[in-house]
């Protein structure tokens, strides 16, 4: 059996190449000093922005092994079989096929019609609402929409309509558009406090619509209606939308057929927010600004699966972070962002790359003995100034980092009174991302040595540069669908699937389990629970008053 | 005098018949008078325009709006258009600047416009004539109109006031007591319609302006707290038509403009919560006027013209499509062709788009209605193209409600107030009368065989 497996990324011979290559790379401040060229010869350029992984630990002999590897491990192969719909995700064996939903209509394959079929439906509905033609049940128009979902039916989305409010549709402007995930009903209560049932929408959108945190907060807010519509039938089909793959799970919900939108199990729930899912973009932001979300990930598409390896930016971004965790033993990534529009890329980021690749077993199921994902974690590159930098600059973590920076901004302000304020704003913010990533880089030699130790800054930390154009719907769409791409390749490289997420099912099965024994009052139930977990439940039951006493 | 009048509505062509009427010479550019199928048709209106034709007096010309011809010596310039930018306006100002054959002139303003209009536009005057030989010196004015779609030229002879804004910046030579000589020669104009009292209040163009603006204002405001109150009726079983009559008897407040009902319309309502809204978004700290009191009377008022669809959607329980609903009036108030924010048009885009056939009936105003549902303007549902049955245009309110699910009254002809309702409602579908304007005493309305739900009174539905 085991000769059949596919050979480890550590038993490449390619991958002691590189162990070798490691000792002979300098500190960065030394590679800047001897090379005046080096940044000119470390640039990518793709859709809408470019990458420049100069401050990236690597030299010439480096690139070319990690070509080599890119190479070796056959991913010029695996590319292709990803577009073209070979199971790439084989331990639920079936395609990863997002790409496919950003494919122009005009080009789209006849077996997918059904993808520009669904975003049509999706396109009528929204327009429904933005006109007002909705109706909630007592006849009035609909003023808010709250997206029920979790996870990959959640972030995208709310990362996306943050990031790109300023570029909302006129008629979307009215329209109010929020967003409900945890389990514990937290945001639901803060909004049911000011939302009012007769104007207010709801989509549940669920992959395979039997999500538990997603659930559960649907029934909350269908209880929160049928006090004032009991009419159930009308409360249906006037307030709730349902989107997902599985259409008997939304029809046993209650969803009615006509505010059914599909999507299919060919698309990852992390990878969803360019199907139906990202009808919650579309309400906000309006259609136009969704379709030119899917034309920018398509035009990285279009990029990751024709150029070759060094001038391809998911691929550089894989080959490189492979390079920091395996080689150099840099286990954590930091994401950076200059934009405070870009507040949750980092949260949607964190979800896109662990969830995809903190795997530790081959897609054959064999264990590894090298590294996966590091730890990805990111905050506005000017906030997090003043939160964790420190620790980039002067800690004993070795970290790499992504800064993420739109080189125009306030195009459309500078009429204003306020736009040449907000213009030296941006510069200083532009200021900020280079002084810091240069820093990181060199340490001391970015100024004056000193000789006091609590101003000694090593350098040697790695970043990438990813400068966009500007930030609109078109280079966010690439943006992300690069992240999805680097994401992919180094799976390849690692050996693993990204596609699933067996990680997250035992803890939901236990929490199931668990519900019903938490709720009984006698203790024999939860005998054969570790000590801890009965302790905690037992001291839980006290402070509210169940176990047969009177809660204070 | 010698006069132009720019503009093709209701105002222009009432100021040119009166004007016409009192010995001045009035020139507007027009092929022909209004017909009667048009918006502007008002009977009184159409004669006295005809008579004025016949004798000469009234002259129409086939020239666009911004040629002058010097030979017409034109001393007074009308400018009666709506919905224009400054720019715009000047380019007319200028021509007629440049034709101009006498010592001085004027240019007077007659609808709702921004806060500022008459200023900017002398300004631009002085400065496009600086430094050139100019044969004529022009005060810009405001002149506010005052007249009322439905009796225009009553509300324009016996309106019992006359504002006249002069621009601070005119540059005649000032008559007695600081007045523009421009100001003085409008006094004349108006003098025949101005003699038991002399109504006259002469002000700054900017105090001018902003009374217009204010007047429509405060008007809407009276109307929308008064929608605001009937919903509070509907839910509290009261029936607002006491309640509108008792706050109508105290003096402080009045009759006038209390009346709830599905919505007001008319451009100069309007335009000018338009212009308001512009102000109020121009000054510093814009931020926050967006829920001041003029935009919720503006909310409330789309609210109202949504009205009755909501209550014909919870009466059949949303199952509405396929259904058929008679439109009684189309017109934004009787007496007038003009359904220029009418809520009909809100209600006919809701009806249309979820599948209900409309059946319109209104004495003066389906011309226009007709032209509206073929233009642009009207939006609808992707999935629901109008097609050419679902509104049918019918020759009388009886005929409108044969077969329908529910009759809307939207406006409230005289002509629908003391029709048979019990024979109507035998020949309906389903008896349901929603009634946008509070013309029927709810019980005969229920003894006719209806349900009956109003605006703030009737059944709460």
């Amino acid at each position: 059996m085991d000769s059949m497996n596919k050979p480890l990324l550590t038993e490449q011979p390619v991958f002691k190449l590189l162990q070798e290559k490691a000792s002979a790379v300098p500190h960065l401040k030394d590679l800047f000093a001897a090379d005046s060229d080096r940044a000119q010869q470390m640039l990518v350029q793709g859709p809408g922005m470019l990458l420049d992984y100069s401050k990236q630990r690597v030299n010439d002999d480096v690139l070319s092994a990690l070509e080599q590897l890119f190479c070796q491990l056959k991913l010029p192969e695996a590319i292709r079989d990803l577009f073209s719909g070979e199971v790439v995700n084989k331990s639920e064996n079936r395609p990863a096929l997002h790409s496919q939903l950003r494919v122009p209509a005009d080009k789209q394959p006849q077996a997918y019609q059904d993808v520009e079929n669904q975003l049509q439906r999706m396109s009528r509905l929204v327009d429904k609402v933005h006109s007002g033609v909705w109706r909630g049940f007592s006849g009035k128009r609909i003023t808010d929409v709250v997206n029920l979902g979790v996870g990959g039916s959640d972030l995208g989305p709310l990362m996306l309509t943050q990031a790109l409010k300023e570029y909302a549709a006129p008629e979307a402007k009215n329209l109010r558009v929020h967003f409900a995930s945890t389990i514990d009903g937290s945001q639901l209560f803060d909004l049911l406090d000011h939302l009012n049932p007769e104007t207010t929408l709801f989509l549940i959108a669920s992959k395979s619509f039997t999500t538990i945190d997603t659930l559960s907060n649907a029934d909350t807010v269908r209880a929160w209606l049928s006090r004032v519509c009991p009419d159930e039938a009308l409360m249906l089909r006037c307030h709730f939308v349902g989107i997902s793959t599985a259409v008997e799970k939304m029809n046993q919900w209650g969803i009615v057929a006509e505010n059914q939108l599909e999507f299919w199990p060919w698309v990852g729930g992390r990878f969803s927010l360019w199907s139906a899912v990202g009808c919650s973009i579309a309400l906000d932001l309006g259609m136009v600004t969704f379709r030119e979300l899917l034309a920018g990930a398509h035009a990285m598409d279009e990029h990751f699966r024709t150029a070759p390896a060094l001038e391809n930016i998911p691929a550089m971004m894989a080959l490189l972070g492979v390079w920091n965790v395996n080689i150099l033993d840099i286990r954590a990534h930091a994401i950076l962002p200059y934009d405070g529009r870009l507040k949750y890329f980092p949260s949607y980021l964190e979800q896109l790359e662990m969830e995809s690749n903190g795997k530790s077993v081959t897609q054959d199921g064999q264990a590894i003995d090298y590294a996966t994902c590091p730890v990805l974690w990111g905050e506005i590159g000017a906030n997090a100034q003043h939160a964790f930098y420190q620790l980039l600059h002067q800690g004993t973590q070795p970290v790499a980092a992504d800064f993420i920076l739109a080189a125009r901004r306030y195009d459309r302000s500078l009429d204003q009174a306020h736009g040449e304020a907000l213009t030296a704003q941006h510069e200083l913010n532009i200021a900020n991302c280079l002084a810091q990533s240069r820093v990181l880089a060199l340490g001391n030699a970015a100024v004056e040595p000193a000789d006091n130790p609590f101003r000694h800054y090593p350098g040697n930390q790695p970043s990438s540069t990813l400068l966009l154009e500007q930030l609109d719907a078109y280079t966010l769409g690439a943006l992300i669908a690069c992240y999805e791409h680097k994401v992919f390749t180094q799976a390849m490289i690692w050996g693993i699937n990204p596609f699933d997420q067996w990680g997250v099912e035992l803890g939901k099965q236990v929490a199931l389990q668990l519900q019903p024994l938490l709720k009984q009052s006698d203790n024999d139930g939860k005998a054969g629970l570790d000590s801890s977990t009965r302790l905690l439940a037992e001291r839980i039951a006290d402070l509210r008053g169940q176990n047969g006493r009177s809660g204070k | 005098m010698n006069i132009r009048v720019l503009g093709n509505n209701l105002e222009a062509w009432t100021l040119a018949a009166v004007l016409a009427s009192t010995g001045c010479r009035v020139v507007i550019a027009a092929k022909q008078l209004p017909d009667e199928h048009s918006e502007l048709a008002e009977l009184d209106l159409l004669r006295l325009l005809q008579k004025q034709l016949a004798q000469g007096r009234l002259q129409l010309i086939d020239l666009a709006d911004t040629v002058f011809n010097p030979a017409d010596s034109c001393e007074l310039l009308i400018d009666a258009r709506t919905n224009l930018s400054a720019e715009q306006r000047f380019q007319a100002l200028q021509m007629f600047s440049d034709a101009v054959q006498a010592e001085s002139a004027i240019y007077a303003l007659v609808q709702p416009v921004a806060v500022g209009t008459t200023d900017q536009l002398q300004c631009m005057l002085l400065d496009a004539c600086k430094g050139r030989e100019t044969k004529a010196q022009i005060d810009c004015l405001y002149w506010p109109s005052f007249i009322e779609a439905g009796r225009a030229l009553e509300s324009f002879t016996r309106s019992g006031r006359l504002l006249i804004g002069a621009s601070r910046l005119c540059q005649n030579p000032k008559t007695e007591g600081d007045i523009p000589e421009g100001v003085a020669a409008i006094r004349e104009l108006m003098a025949p319609f101005n003699r038991s009292k002399d109504a006259a209040m002469v002000m700054s163009a900017r105090e001018a302006e902003l009374t217009k603006i204010g007047i429509n204002g405060m008007l809407a405001t009276r109307i929308s707290f008064m929608n605001e109150l009937a919903d509070i009726a509907s839910r509290q079983g009261v029936d607002i038509e006491a309640v509108r009559q008792g706050i109508g008897a105290d003096p402080r407040i009045g009759h006038q403009y209390l009346y709830p009902g599905c919505g007001f319309g008319g451009e100069a309502f309007t335009d000018t919560l338009g212009f308001l809204g512009e102000e109020l978004e121009a000054t510093e700290s814009a931020q926050g006027l967006a829920s001041g009191l003029l935009s919720s009377v503006w909310q409330i008022n789309e609210q109202q013209k949504d009205l009755l669809f909501q209550k014909f959607w919870r009466y059949f329980n949303a199952e509405i499509k396929g259904r058929t609903v008679a439109l009684w009036g189309c017109a934004f108030k009787p007496n007038t062709a003009s359904i220029a924010g009418s809520p009909a048009l809100v209600l006919i885009q809701a009806l249309l788009s979820h599948g209900v056939q409309v059946q319109v009936y209104d004495p003066m105003a389906m011309e226009s209605l007709k032209l509206w549902l073929n233009s642009a303007q009207i939006r609808l549902n992707s999935e629901q193209k109008p097609d050419d049955g679902q509104v049918v245009f019918c020759d009388s309110p009886e005929q409108a409600a044969e077969q329908a699910d529910a009759i809307m009254l939207v406006t409230e002809w005289k002509l629908f107030w003391n029709l048979n309702l019990t024979e109507i409602a035998t020949r309906m579908k389903t008896p349901l009368l929603l009634d946008g304007r509070n013309i029927y005493p709810p019980k005969r309305a229920q003894q006719a065989g209806f349900v009956y739900s109003a605006i703030g009174r009737g059944q709460t539905i």
